[in-house]
């Protein structure tokens, strides 16, 4: 997809929006990279406009008038944009619950993996789509009050430096530059390097709700969740709270009751193996 | 614990039951306590006329075969509700 070197792009998300305006080659391509496979979603106005204007190959990004980021590499506008665009999406978030959460998809069956900061959740993101699971998100999945569907914000995989090593066998880290850009914590990897499927919607029937533990040199263990647990680990999750009727708690308690939870703990990948597979029958 | 204390429920917890366990959530501050069945029961015996005494009386005569760890659960349980402010004292 050819993109021109001046333009905006809206992006919206979970009942909310944001826009972007671009200027220069390299800030038209960080943000097409950033946003190319955010589905559209309902027409929302943006919030607030973020623009990246490059400058002699730097860029720099404000927010309104504000000078955010000045003079930073493409790698490191990505990894700042994309993690403050994210932020200020959920915070206006409303009509439905808006997960901490990774997503990927088979046909007819689905994964969302929840979980806080460092839980593991990209990383082990990362190593299903070498399994055939085709990537969604590795950020926020977000279910409409009272449907049965579920949406994801599909967005470059960020891997953290530490994730780099024990993937690199599985994924291509050496590809071109339009798949993979070098942050300063680590690397964005494109959707379309892990069999990305982007839709505006995925059906809740068949989604397994796993919540990952990542703890280095731990032993494996992937336990099944009543459905009250599963309720109490997904309002842990559950990131627009303070913009909903009761919290969020009611919808939460309908998830749970629908969609079977599981807790898993893991120190590396092989204890894993074809578990998470085998769980779907 | 004081065994003649009438433990209340805070109307503030919302309840929410799932396959005979339960959540509580507080609208105040987003606390969230998940009860098992056994705390679940506790906590709806919690109804300001039952004293601590007589919610451990009532599980002993239900559960017989459980009547030795009856005391130390509910005051584990009624130890927890407190801490997270889901029950006054009366």
């Amino acid at each position: 997809m050819g993109v021109g070197t001046v333009g905006r792009r809206e992006i919206r998300f979970g009942g909310s929006a944001v826009s972007v305006e671009y200027e220069g080659e390299a800030a038209a391509w960080v943000v097409d990279f950033l946003y190319r496979y955010s589905a559209p979603a309902d027409k929302f106005l943006p919030h607030l406009t973020y623009r990246v204007i490059e400058k002699e190959g730097r860029l720099d990004i404000y927010c309104g008038d504000a000078l955010l980021c000045a003079g930073v590499s493409k790698g490191a506008a990505a990894d700042w944009l994309m993690g403050d665009s994210c932020h200020r999406l959920a915070e206006r978030s409303r009509d439905g619950l808006l997960f901490h959460a990774a997503a990927l998809a088979r046909p007819e069956c689905g994964l969302i993996l929840p979980g806080t900061i460092g839980a593991g959740k990209s990383t082990l993101t990362a190593w299903l789509t070498a399994r055939g699971w085709a990537y969604l998100t590795d950020e926020m999945v977000y279910i409409p009050s009272g449907d049965d569907c579920f949406a994801a914000f599909t967005r470059p995989l960020n891997l953290k430096t530490p994730s780099l090593e024990p993937l690199a066998e599985l994924l291509d880290f050496e590809r071109p530059c339009e798949y993979v850009l070098s942050t300063p914590q680590g690397m964005l990897l494109s959707p379309a390097l892990l069999n990305a499927a982007p839709s505006a919607k995925t059906p809740l029937a068949g989604v397994l709700l796993i919540f990952p533990r990542y703890v280095p040199g731990g032993e494996m263990e992937l336990r099944p969740l009543s459905p009250a647990q599963t309720g109490l680990a997904l309002m842990e999750c559950l990131v627009n709270a303070r913009n909903l009727p009761d919290h969020g708690f009611a919808e939460v308690a309908r998830l749970a009751r629908c969609s079977p939870g599981y807790a898993l703990r893991y120190g590396h990948f092989e204890q894993i193996g074809g578990q998470i597979d085998a769980l779907h029958g | 614990m004081n065994l003649d204390g009438l433990p209340k429920q805070n109307p503030a917890y919302r309840l929410e039951a799932l396959d005979g366990e339960v959540l509580l959530y507080s609208q105040d501050d987003t606390r969230i306590l998940y009860c098992n069945p056994s705390a679940s029961l506790i906590w709806q015996l919690c109804d300001g006329a039952r004293t601590a005494g007589d919610i451990i009386a009532v599980l002993r005569a239900a559960f017989p075969d459980a009547a030795e760890t009856i005391s130390e659960d509910v005051e584990t349980a009624l130890g927890e509700f407190e801490r997270l402010g889901a029950i006054e004292w009366a």
